[in-house]
């Protein structure tokens, strides 16, 4: 379960990065409206950073008069159970809900851009704690077979 | 009791646009109220505020529709930042050329004037910031209310349009009478003689055919190109070279650029449809750009709108070169061709005796009293 975790995440953070880079270009560079880049970058995501994307381009459509924040909260919320992030990635994540949208082009470049790089470091912090965990876990295999070994004999 | 056409287009196409509770206490007007709803103004720190065709009145927060602003329900500054991310889908950075214009095309071709406080954007070009003021200005096409006029608009010998100016003061129906023209001269009319014509739009503030993400939402012919939010004089230059049209078709000329574009068109052998402010053929003669056009012919006719019988009163169809009149209003027009009793027995006579076209017209409307377009003193 722990492993489980720990091996997941960084793919994870990775998704995340590449949907906002995708978000990022249909929305300064395509000029799609918020909704229709959404949805761009949760077809060309994986799960179940694709959801956290579709959710909220379905939420806004809705006409329920929700705002893009509120939709983009409930999105992460509802998935966030099915990931491995931890609640400092949900955090920043949620926070970008609060400019979304809401600001020039190069605001939101700003805005995407540092919780880009936000995910980036935190990928490769993740990678960094993946690798020493699983060393860590051979290491312990190996000293177990080894004390086991010398009992036997 | 099942919606009107244009309630339930409101329902559907309008109202998710607006934020609760607001939505709800327009939701509970009456069908025929919401149906004949002209405009719906949301001002932050006032009472939500409608106009219809013959009043003005306020919504309460029960849903009805009351006279005293004291009564109606005041929308807050909050409920104004939610509209804007309403009317925009969250998306205000792909919007900013419409922020910068002050209005937004909404799907179904109705659009939402917006105020604010201007600043100074990336460019220097002033944006809207702080929005504060929504003004949901309801699409109202109405086929059929050119019927009466198209066969003044035909030159007679080649079957083309004749190149026409539609003045009125503002509100009178300058707009819509324009789009049925283009429908009607795109499609052809066989009734009157006239083939279809490749018709170029070149709609600067989207009125014409209120393009929704470059979509025309109302219906402007089979063989219209529509060169969406484009300054004119450019967009005319751009669609003789690049889309070879027989007509061109625009709103609200008015600067010596737009004269000059106009010109060039004519030159070109295309037929223009343009219209302007004003309220009487006099004052075509107070604007220098509109006074050059008519003085040098550049306009075959002029169709004056007016408001005496509300708004798409004709007042009067003449012909420019000449300034004879063609057609004395007031005359209704209304969809389907619909005109007053009297106005419609003369084209119906005008039609009985063949195809109206141009000078035989005049006979047929057996108008004698011809006026000059021109103030005596210019």
């Amino acid at each position: 379960m722990i492993s489980g975790t720990f091996a997941r995440r960084p793919f994870e953070l990775q998704e995340m990065r590449r949907a906002l880079e995708i978000l990022e270009t249909e929305m300064l560079y395509s000029a799609s409206l918020l909704p229709s880049a959404m949805e761009k970058a949760g077809d060309l995501a994986g799960p179940p950073v694709a959801r956290i994307f579709r959710e909220a381009a379905r939420l806004i459509r809705s006409g329920e008069g929700l705002t893009v924040r509120e939709a983009w909260t409930y999105s992460i919320e509802s998935a966030y159970r099915l990931t491995s992030l931890t609640p400092q990635d949900r955090q920043i994540l949620l926070e970008l809900g609060d400019c979304l949208g809401s600001s020039s082009r190069d605001d939101q470049e700003r805005h995407l851009r540092r919780i880009q790089d936000y995910l980036a470091t935190h990928e490769a912090r993740a990678r960094a704690e993946m690798d020493s965990y699983c060393r860590m876990w051979q290491y312990l295999g190996l000293s177990a077979g080894l004390i086991l070994a010398i009992l036997l004999y | 009791m099942a919606s009107t056409p244009v309630a339930a287009r409101i329902k559907r196409e309008i109202l998710p646009f607006i934020p609760y509770p607001v939505r709800d206490m327009l939701a509970s007007l009456p069908e025929g109220t919401l149906g004949s709803l002209t405009e719906i103004r949301l001002r932050a720190g006032r009472p939500v505020s409608l106009v219809l065709p013959d009043r003005m009145g306020f919504v309460s927060r029960c849903g009805s529709l009351v006279d005293s602003p004291g009564l109606g329900y005041v929308f807050s500054a909050a409920e104004a930042k939610k509209a804007l991310e309403m009317v925009t889908l969250g998306s205000v950075y792909a919007l900013e050329e419409e922020l910068r214009s002050g209005y937004i095309t909404l799907a179904g071709g109705h659009r939402v004037g917006l105020v604010g406080k201007m600043v100074a954007g990336r460019d220097g070009q002033p944006v809207l910031r702080d929005i504060s003021g929504f003004n949901f200005r309801v699409a109202r096409e109405v086929p059929g209310c050119a019927d009466t006029v198209m066969p003044y608009c035909i030159s007679g010998d080649v079957h083309r349009m004749l190149s026409t100016l539609i003045i009125s003061p503002p509100g009178a129906g300058k707009t819509t009478l324009l789009r049925d023209m283009v429908r009607q001269a795109s499609d052809g009319v066989p009734r009157v003689g006239l083939p279809g014509h490749n018709v170029a739009v070149v709609d600067e503030r989207s009125e014409i055919a209120s393009c929704y993400q470059g979509q025309p939402q109302n219906d402007v012919g089979a063989r219209t190109d529509v060169l969406d939010n484009c300054p004119k004089a450019r967009g005319i230059m751009m669609l003789i070279r690049s889309m070879s049209p027989d007509v061109i078709a625009t709103d609200e000329i008015g600067s010596q650029e737009d004269a000059s574009a106009v010109r060039e068109a004519l030159n070109a052998g295309v037929s223009v449809l343009a219209t302007a402010h004003a309220r009487t053929l006099d004052d075509i003669y107070l604007r220098p750009a509109l006074k050059a056009l008519v003085d040098t012919r550049a306009f075959e006719r002029v169709i004056a709108l007016g408001r005496e019988l509300g708004p798409g009163t004709l007042a009067g169809i003449y012909d420019a070169p000449t300034g004879q009149v063609l057609l004395r209003g007031p005359v209704r027009l209304a969809a389907g061709g619909g005109a007053s009793p009297d106005a419609g027995r003369k084209d119906v006579d005008a039609k009985a005796a063949g195809r109206i076209t141009g000078r035989n017209c005049i006979k047929s409307c057996g108008l004698d009293d011809i006026r000059d377009l021109r103030p005596q003193a210019l």
